[in-house]
C-alpha cells in the first residue's frame, strides 16, 4: 500500500462516514424529487419555471394555452391603444396643414372612437386572463411546496423559488442568498428597483435626520436659556455679578487668569460697540443712505464734500459687527457656564483649578486649543468671513460702476439670480451651456485622466518592464514644472503661427494654419486632451501606490481559479481601485470643476462667443466653464461684482450637491472612525 | 437498546488491577488485521484521480507557457515603445522652452524648434531689463515662510482633528468641507480692499500674499491627517502612562515619525508662490515691483506685441523658475510620493 | 505597593452603551489579578480605566487609598505594557526603556538657608532624573529581561518576543505601584506565549508590585494569576483563585470559559430517593455519591431540572460490566501526544469530549480508539457540577450572579443583513 493511499484511507476511516451520510441522505431525498422540476424553461415570462414532477405534462399543456391567450390579449390591447392616438395625431395634421381635406381627419376620428369601443371589452378580457394566470401560477407554487418532512431549516431549491417570487411580487428585500440565484437580467432589475424605491426613503430619513437635529438645537438653545436663568436665580451673588461684569466669579474664585480674560473681552467688545460697532450695524440694513454731505470749512471758508456713507464698508464691518456679537454671546455664556461650576465646586468643598494649571493643561489636556487657535482664527476671518460676505454681495447692486464709494449700493433681493435664471435671456443661456460644459469637462477630464493614469501605471509597473524608475522619473519630473510655465508654452506651440502649424505647413500636410484655439470645439478638445497631458503623471503616481497596494495572493488565487488578465483587472483591479480611490475621485471632480489653470492659460475661455453677450464687459467663450467666467466677470473692464458673486454661489450649490449625493452613494467614503 | 443503533467495533477498558477477559487479548493479538473494507467507496473515488488526464493537462501547460512567453516578450516589447514614445511627448514641450531660451535671431513666437542662432541674450535681458531678479526674491521669500507657516497650521488642525475628540470636532471638519468647496477666487475683491487697507497691495503685495496663503492653509489638513491616523493610537497611550503630556507626545513621537509627511508639506508650501498666477496678479495689480515670477513672466507676453517682443526671454525666466524647484522636487521624490498615495487614499 | 480599589465602577459609552456594569473589586497589595473573558466583556475597558486611559462614567477607582478618578495617567503611579507593544519607533531600545525615566521627576529636600548660610529647615523640590542614574535603571531592567544586548537597535529589527520584553522593561523601569497588561502575549505565537509565560511567572518574584493582567486566554489566567476575575457583557461573573474557579464555578459560563476542551453538560433532572441523589444520563441511572452528595444534601437542595457538567478530563473509559457506563460512538478523535480527545455521540444524540490520557494505553489500543468504535465512559461523581436550568447558577454557590443573555451577539448578527440592503 503506497504511502499515500494509507494516508487517505485512514482519513476516510476516521472522518468519512458521518459527514458525507448526512450529506448524501439529505441531497437524495431531498432532490431527487425536485431537481427535475427545477429544469429551466426559459421562455417563461418569470423565468422560473415551478411544475411540479408528478404533473408536469398536463399542467405544462394547460399553461401553454393560457400563456398564448395572454400574449393574444396583450398584443391586440397594445395595437388597439395606439390606433386612437395615431389617428388622433393625424386628425390634428390634417387640420392644421390641410383643413381642406376635413373628411380624412373626421373618418380618423371616428376610427378612434370606434376602436375605443372595442378596446374596452378587450381590455377587460385581458385583465381577467392576467388574473387567472396569476391566481393558477399562486396555486401551483402553493400547492408543490411539500417536502413533509421538512425541518424547518433545510429548504428545497422549490421552497427557496416560491419565496423569491413572493418577495419580488411583494416588493420586498431579498437575503444575499436569495439576490445571488437571479440571472443577470434579473439582479440588474432587481438592483435598480431597489436603488429607486430606495430614493424617497433616503430623502425621507435625510429629512427627518434633519429635522430632529434642528429640534435637537432648539431645545439645546432653550435648555441654556433656562440654565442662564436658573444659574442667576440660584447662584451666589458673586454668579450674579459676573452676568454683567465678566469674569468676577472667575476672579472672586482666584482664577486669575481667566478672570482678566474674561473681562477683557468685555471692555473691548463694550468699547468697539460703543465706538464704531453700532454705528454700522445701524445702517447694515440700507447699506448707506448719504454719499455725500456738503461740509463747511472754516479755515478754507468754503463748503467741501465729505464722504459719508461707504456702501461696501458698511457691508463688510457690520458682517464683522454681527461676528464678534455672536462671538460675544458664546463668551458670555461661557461665561456663566463656568460661574455656575465654580459655584458647585466650592459647595463640595473640592479645590478650584489655579491659573497654573490652567495654563499647564493648555499643554496637555487642553493642547488642541493651542493648537487650533491660530488656524482656526485665520478660517474664520480669511475664508469664512470673505465668504459669507461674498455671498451677501450677491444680494445686493454691488458692481464696477456702484463701488459704494462714489456711488452707493444697495439690498435688491433675488434680482441678480433672477438675471441668471430668467427663462431665454441671454444670460441664462450662456449660463447653462457653460454649466453643462463644465460638467462635461469635469466628468471628461476626471475620468480621462484616472483610467488612463492607472493604464500608464499598470504599464510601467507590469512585469518584465525595465528602468521602471527612469520613466516613472521623466513623467514625475513634469510634475515639477509650474504650470504656467509649461500650460503657455503649449498654448503657443498651437497657436496659429505655432510651431505645429508651422511645422504641418512646411510638410505640405495644410494650406492654410488649423485653428486650435479658434474653433470652439476643437479648442474644447485641445483642452481635454491636454489636459490629460498635464494629469497624467499625476494619476501615475497615485495609482502605482495603490496597485503595489493590492495583495499579490488576490491575483494568484485569481490565477489559480483560471482567471485571464482581462478577468484579473475587471475583477480585481477595478473594484479595489474604485473602493480605495472614491473619495480622491470626488476630490478631483470637484478641483476639476474649479480647474481654472488649464482653461484660462491655454484659451482665456475662448474663443469668444458673442451670442452669449457681455457681464461686466467679459465676454464668455465656447472653453469658458463657470470658475474662468467668474474670473472674467470679476477682472473684466466693469466688473460686475455681484454677478460674480451669484455665480460662485452657484458653483458652490453645485459642486456641493453633486457631492453630497455622490458622499451618500459611495461605500469607501463613510470610513471616517476606521482609521480615527 | 443500544445495540441496534451502533455497527462499529466495540472498546472496552479494563483497570489494569483488573483481569481482561480472554475475548478482548485475542481480540489486541488479532489487532493487525484491522478493516479497512468499510471504507465508502465514493471516498476513494474522490481522492485518487485518474492519472492519465493529469499528465496530458501537464504537457498542455507546457506548450502553452511557451507561446505565452513570447507573447509576453511582444507586448513587452511594445509597451517599451508606447512608453518611449510618451517620455518624448511630455519632455519634448519642456526641451522646446530651453531652445527657446537660447534663441538670439528673434523673440517673437516662430514655428521651428532648434534656434538658429544660439546666445545668452535672453537671460541677460531677463535679468538686466526686466524686473525678473525682484520678482524671483519676491517669490523665494513668499515660498520659505509659506512653507514654514502653512506646516505649521497644517500639521496642528491635523493633529488635532486626528487624536482629540472634542465638542465641536465635527463641526469645524464639515465647516471646512463646506467653506472648501467654494470657488477661492470668490473672496479675492474683499481680500484686495482688506490688503489695500493695510498697505499690503501693489508694491507690497507679497506680504499680503503671504497672509492670504497662510491663513486658510489649516483647510489642506487632510493628508497629514490620514497620515496621522495610521499612527498606532496606544502609541500615544504608552506615552501618557509614561509620563508625557499632550505637547511632548506631539513633538517628540508624532513629529518625528511623521517625517515624510512633514517633508511633503513643507515642499507643497514652498511650490504654492511659484505656480501662483491668479492671486500674485490681481494683488499685485500693475505694479511690476509686486509680482511674483509667475505674474511677472505672464505679464510680459500679455499682449500680442509684448509677446513678440519678449516671448523668448519669458521662456528664458521659466528655465530659470523651473530649474530649481525640479531639481528639489526630485531630491525629494520619495516624500512626494508619500504624501500623494498617503493623502489620495486617505484623504 | 498600592491596594486597588474599584467600587460601583460603570463605563457608559455614548447615552446608554454599557460597557461595564457596577464593578466592585479590591485587589490587594502585590497581589497578581487576571480579568479574564470572551473578546467586548469590558475587561480592557476596566483596565484602561485604572490606567486613566478612559474616563470612570460612575463609581470611584482608588489606587493606594487614593481617589485617582481625575488624574491623569500619569499621576496615577501605573504602569501599562500593551497588545501591540506601542513602541516608539523612532526611538532606540534603550531610549525607548528610558522614556519615562526622561520625563518623570523625583522629590528632593532641598535645605533651606537663613541669611548667614544656616540651615533652618528642609523644603522639597522635585527634580529630573540624572543621565547616569537613567542608564542604570535601563541596564538593570535590560540585564533581568535578558536584552542588553539590543538596546542599540530599533523596535522594527526586533522579534515579536524581544519587543514585548522591551516593552515590559519600559514598564519595569517606572518602579509603579501597579502593573497593568493588556493583553500582553496575543501577538506572540504558541511556543513563544507559553516562554514569555514562564518568563513572566518569574519576573513576577522579582517586581514585587500588584499586578493587573488582561487577557482572554484562560490558560494565562490559569497559570499567571493569585485570584482570577472573570467576566462577560461588563459584569463580574466570579472572582477567585485558579482552583476555586475549576473545581467550584459560580454558574455555568464559568463553567464552560474555565478548561480546555469546554467542560460537557447533560440537560437532566437532579432526583433524591433514601439512598441520596441520583441523574438519568442517557438511559443510564448515575448516582451521586461522595464529596457532592453530601454536599447536595447538607445544602437540601430540592429535585430540580439541572443542566449538569462534566470536565471532558473527568470522564474516564469503562467496560460494559459498569452498569453506570454510558455507551457512545467515536466520531472524531484528536490525537494531542499525551492525551486523546475523542468527540464522542450517545445513544440520545448528545454530544460529548472525553479527554484521555494516553499513558494508561497500549499503542495498539489507542489504534483501535478510532472513529466508529463504540466505548463506554464514566465518571466519578465527585467532579460533577449542578447549575439551575432556568439561571444556569452553581447549586452550591450562594449569590453566584446570574448569566446574562447573549443581546450584544445578536445585534452584531443582524447587521451583516442590515448592510446588505444598504447596498442593494
Amino acid at each position: 500500500m503506497s504511502k499515500r493511499e494509507t494516508m487517505e484511507l485512514a482519513i476516510g476511516g476516521e472522518m468519512l462516514p458521518m459527514r458525507f451520510l448526512m450529506k448524501y441522505s439529505y441531497q437524495g431525498e431531498k432532490y431527487a424529487a425536485f431537481t427535475p422540476a427545477c429544469g429551466a424553461d426559459p421562455s417563461d415570462e418569470e423565468g422560473v419555471a415551478l411544475t411540479h414532477i408528478v404533473s408536469a405534462e398536463t399542467k405544462s399543456k394547460e399553461r401553454t394555452r393560457q400563456r398564448l391567450l395572454f400574449r393574444l390579449l396583450t398584443a391586440v390591447t397594445c395595437i388597439l391603444c395606439i390606433i386612437p392616438v395615431l389617428c388622433v395625431l393625424l386628425t390634428a395634421l390634417v387640420f392644421v396643414l390641410q383643413p381642406d381635406f376635413w373628411w380624412v381627419g373626421m373618418s380618423g376620428m371616428i376610427v378612434a372612437v370606434a376602436d375605443l369601443i372595442v378596446l374596452i371589452p378587450v381590455a377587460r378580457a385581458l385583465a381577467r386572463a392576467r388574473k387567472d394566470r396569476k391566481e393558477q401560477k399562486r396555486r401551483e407554487t402553493a400547492y408543490e411546496v411539500l417536502p413533509g418532512e421538512g425541518n424547518g431549516e433545510v429548504f428545497s431549491e422549490f421552497e427557496i423559488r416560491y419565496r423569491i417570487i413572493e418577495k419580488l411580487s411583494k416588493n420586498e428585500p431579498l437575503s444575499m442568498l436569495e439576490y445571488q440565484r437571479l440571472n443577470i437580467w434579473r439582479k440588474f432589475l432587481y438592483r435598480s428597483k431597489m436603488f429607486f424605491r430606495g430614493i424617497p426613503g433616503w430623502f425621507g430619513r435625510k429629512f427627518k435626520r434633519l429635522g430632529l437635529r434642528l429640534k435637537a438645537f432648539g431645545i439645546s438653545i432653550w435648555e441654556n436659556i433656562k440654565d442662564i436663568g436658573a444659574t442667576f436665580k440660584n447662584g451666589s451673588w458673586k454668579t450674579r455679578v459676573s452676568y454683567f461684569f465678566m469674569g468676577f466669579g472667575n476672579l472672586s474664585h482666584r482664577q486669575v487668569l481667566r478672570g482678566v480674560l474674561f473681562f477683557l473681552f468685555e471692555v473691548i467688545f463694550v468699547g468697539f460697540m460703543v465706538l464704531s460697532g453700532g454705528h454700522w450695524l445701524g445702517k447694515f440694513g440700507t447699506l448707506g443712505t448719504t454719499r455725500l454731505e456738503k461740509v463747511y470749512d472754516p479755515v478754507l471758508d468754503v463748503w467741501v464734500d465729505k464722504h459719508i456713507d461707504n456702501s461696501f464698508k458698511i457691508l463688510l464691518y457690520g458682517l464683522l459687527t454681527i461676528f464678534f456679537i455672536a462671538a460675544f454671546v458664546y463668551t458670555w455664556r461661557l461665561n456663566v457656564k463656568q460661574c455656575r461650576i465654580l459655584d458647585e465646586i466650592t459647595a463640595t468643598g473640592k479645590r478650584v483649578k489655579s491659573s497654573k494649571e490652567d495654563i499647564q493643561s493648555l499643554a496637555d489636556n487642553e493642547f488642541h486649543k493651542t493648537l487650533l487657535s491660530l488656524p482656526v482664527l485665520g478660517i474664520v476671518m480669511f475664508t469664512v468671513l470673505p465668504i459669507v460676505f461674498m455671498i451677501l454681495v450677491g444680494f445686493t447692486s454691488y458692481d464696477f460702476e456702484n463701488d459704494g464709494y462714489n456711488n452707493l449700493f444697495t439690498w435688491c433681493g433675488l434680482d441678480n439670480f433672477n438675471r441668471v435664471f430668467a427663462f431665454g435671456s441671454k444670460l441664462s443661456l450662456a449660463f447653462g451651456e457653460i454649466l453643462a460644459w463644465t460638467l462635461i469637462w469635469a466628468v471628461v477630464a476626471t475620468f480621462s485622466n484616472y483610467f488612463l493614469g492607472m493604464f500608464v501605471a499598470m504599464m510601467i509597473n507590469k512585469k518584465g518592464i525595465k528602468i521602471k524608475k527612469f520613466w516613472r522619473t521623466i513623467l514625475v519630473m513634469t510634475i515639477a514644472i509650474p504650470q504656467f510655465i509649461s500650460l503657455l508654452y503649449v498654448s503657443n506651440l498651437f497657436a496659429d503661427n505655432g510651431i505645429v502649424n508651422a511645422t504641418l505647413m512646411r510638410w505640405g500636410w495644410i494650406d492654410s494654419p488649423i485653428r486650435f484655439w479658434g474653433n470652439g470645439t476643437l479648442a474644447k478638445v485641445m483642452v481635454l486632451v491636454i489636459n490629460i497631458w498635464v494629469g497624467i503623471p499625476y494619476l501615475m503616481l497615485i495609482t502605482t501606490g495603490i496597485l503595489m497596494n493590492i495583495p499579490a495572493d488576490l491575483y494568484e488565487s485569481a490565477q489559480i481559479d483560471g482567471a485571464n488578465a482581462f478577468q484579473q483587472f475587471c475583477k480585481i483591479t477595478m473594484p479595489y481601485m474604485l473602493f480605495v480611490t472614491g473619495p480622491y475621485l470626488l476630490t478631483s471632480f470637484v478641483s476639476n470643476i474649479n480647474n481654472f489653470n488649464v482653461i484660462y492659460l491655454l484659451t482665456q475661455g475662448g474663443p469668444e462667443h458673442t451670442a452669449w453677450g457681455e457681464v461686466g464687459g467679459y465676454i464668455a467663450g465656447d472653453t469658458t466653464i463657470l470658475i474662468t467666467w467668474l474670473f472674467g466677470i470679476t477682472t473684466g473692464p466693469e466688473a460686475s461684482y455681484k454677478m460674480a458673486s451669484v455665480i460662485g454661489t452657484l458653483i458652490f450649490l453645485v459642486v456641493s450637491i453633486l457631492s453630497l449625493v455622490v458622499f451618500t452613494i459611495m461605500p469607501s467614503t463613510r470610513r471616517e472612525e476606521d482609521y480615527a | 437498546m443500544t445495540d441496534e443503533l451502533f455497527e462499529g467495533e466495540v472498546f472496552e477498558f479494563y483497570p489494569a488491577s483488573e483481569e481482561k477477559p480472554q475475548e478482548i487479548v485475542e481480540m489486541e493479538a488479532a489487532e493487525d488485521t484491522f478493516e479497512i473494507s468499510a471504507m465508502p467507496e465514493v471516498a476513494i473515488a474522490d481522492m485518487v484521480p485518474a492519472e492519465e488526464p493529469e499528465e496530458n493537462a501537464e504537457e498542455g501547460k507546457k506548450k502553452k507557457h511557451i507561446s505565452q512567453r513570447t507573447k509576453n516578450r511582444i507586448l513587452n516589447t511594445i509597451i517599451h515603445i508606447v512608453l518611449a514614445v510618451m517620455c518624448v511627448v511630455w519632455i519634448l514641450p519642456f526641451i522646446g522652452i530651453v531652445f527657446e531660451s537660447f534663441r538670439c535671431e528673434s523673440t517673437g513666437v516662430v514655428g521651428y524648434i532648434l534656434p538658429k542662432q544660439w546666445g545668452f541674450d535672453n537671460y541677460v535681458r531677463l535679468f538686466k531689463e526686466t524686473n525678473f531678479p525682484r520678482w524671483f526674491g519676491n517669490t523665494l521669500m513668499m515660498g520659505v515662510v509659506t512653507a514654514v507657516v502653512q506646516t505649521a497650521f497644517q500639521l496642528a488642525v491635523a493633529y488635532v482633528l486626528s487624536r482629540f475628540r472634542f465638542k465641536g470636532r465635527k463641526f469645524l471638519m464639515n465647516l471646512i468641507l463646506v467653506f472648501g468647496m467654494f470657488p477661492g477666487f470668490l473672496t479675492l475683491i474683499l481680500l484686495y480692499t482688506w490688503m489695500y487697507d493695510w498697505h499690503l497691495t501693489d508694491a507690497n503685495a507679497p506680504y499680503g500674499l503671504i497672509i492670504i496663503y497662510v491663513a486658510s492653509s489649516g483647510m489642506g489638513y487632510y493628508i497629514a491627517k490620514g497620515f496621522f491616523d495610521t499612527i498606532s493610537k496606544s502609541l500615544d497611550e504608552a506615552a501618557r502612562v509614561d509620563g508625557a503630556t499632550r505637547m511632548q507626545i506631539f513633538f517628540k513621537l508624532i513629529l518625528p515619525l511623521s517625517k515624510p509627511i512633514v517633508i511633503y508639506t513643507i515642499l507643497m508650501g514652498f511650490m504654492g508662490p511659484w505656480g501662483d498666477f491668479v492671486m500674485a496678479s490681481f494683488m499685485a495689480n500693475n505694479a511690476a515691483d509686486g509680482y511674483n515670477v509667475a505674474a511677472g513672466l505672464q505679464w510680459l507676453i500679455d499682449t500680442p506685441a509684448k509677446k513678440n517682443m519678449n516671448y523668448t526671454t519669458f521662456c528664458a525666466g521659466g528655465v530659470v523658475v523651473a530649474l530649481p524647484i525640479t531639481v528639489l522636487f526630485l531630491l525629494l521624490q520619495k516624500y512626494y510620493v508619500a504624501g500623494v498615495t498617503g493623502g489620495a487614499v486617505k484623504g | 505597593m498600592a491596594e486597588v480599589v474599584l467600587e460601583n465602577v460603570k463605563k457608559i459609552y455614548g447615552k446608554n452603551v454599557v460597557a461595564v456594569k457596577d464593578f466592585n473589586l479590591t485587589i490587594k497589595d502585590k497581589e497578581f489579578v487576571v480579568f479574564v473573558g470572551p473578546s467586548g466583556c469590558g475587561k480592557s475597558t476596566t483596565l484602561r480605566m485604572i490606567a486613566g486611559l478612559e474616563d470612570i462614567s460612575e463609581g470611584t477607582v482608588k489606587i493606594g487609598g487614593r481617589i485617582v478618578n481625575d488624574l491623569k495617567p500619569k499621576d496615577r503611579d501605573v504602569s501599562m505594557v500593551f497588545q501591540n507593544y506601542a513602541l516608539y519607533p523612532n526611538y532606540t531600545i534603550f531610549k525607548n526603556i528610558a522614556f519615562p525615566l526622561t520625563l518623570m521627576r523625583i522629590p528632593v529636600e532641598v535645605p533651606v538657608r537663613d541669611k548667614e548660610g544656616n540651615v533652618t529647615g528642609v523644603k522639597i523640590k522635585t527634580r529630573k532624573l540624572t543621565s547616569e542614574e537613567i542608564a542604570n535603571k535601563v541596564s538593570e531592567a535590560a540585564e533581568i529581561l535578558g536584552i542588553t544586548e539590543y538596546l542599540g537597535r530599533r523596535p522594527r529589527e526586533l522579534s515579536g518576543g524581544q519587543k514585548q520584553r522591551v516593552a515590559i522593561g519600559r514598564a519595569m523601569v517606572k518602579d509603579a505601584a501597579v502593573f497593568l497588561l493588556d493583553e500582553p502575549l496575543s501577538n506572540l505565537d504558541a511556543k513563544l506565549r507559553a516562554q514569555m509565560r514562564s518568563e513572566l511567572i518569574e519576573l513576577r518574584k522579582r517586581i514585587d508590585t500588584t499586578f493587573i493582567y488582561v487577557t482572554h486566554d484562560q490558560v494565562e489566567a490559569m497559570t499567571l494569576a493569585d485570584r482570577i476575575v472573570i467576566m462577560k457583557d461588563g459584569v463580574i461573573q466570579q472572582v477567585g483563585t485558579p482552583t476555586e474557579l475549576f473545581d467550584m464555578p459560580a454558574n455555568l459560563f464559568v463553567g464552560e470559559f474555565i478548561g480546555s476542551p469546554k467542560m460537557n453538560t447533560f440537560h437532566t433532572r437532579l432526583e433524591r430517593d433514601e439512598e441520596g441523589y441520583f441523574v438519568e444520563l442517557c438511559g443510564v441511572k448515575k448516582r451521586i455519591g461522595g464529596e457532592r452528595g453530601e454536599a447536595l444534601a447538607a445544602k437540601n437542595i430540592e429535585p430540580q431540572d439541572v443542566v449538569m457538567g462534566v470536565r471532558p478530563e473527568h470522564i474516564t473509559l469503562s467496560n460494559h460490566e459498569d452498569k453506570e457506563a454510558i455507551p457512545c460512538v467515536i466520531g472524531v478523535r484528536e490525537l494531542m501526544g499525551s492525551s486523546l480527545h475523542l468527540h464522542v455521540k450517545t445513544a440520545t444524540g448528545e454530544e460529548l469530549i472525553v479527554c484521555v490520557p494516553t499513558a494508561p494505553f497500549t499503542l495498539a489500543q489507542i489504534a483501535k480508539l478510532v472513529s466508529g468504535t463504540r466505548i463506554y465512559l464514566t465518571f466519578d461523581s465527585k467532579s460533577t457540577h449542578f447549575f439551575k436550568e432556568e439561571t444556569k447558577v452553581n447549586l452550591l454557590v450562594e449569590d453566584a450572579p446570574v448569566e446574562t443573555s447573549g443581546e450584544t451577539q445578536q445585534k452584531q448578527e443582524e447587521l451583516p443583513h442590515k448592510k446588505w440592503h444598504r447596498i442593494s
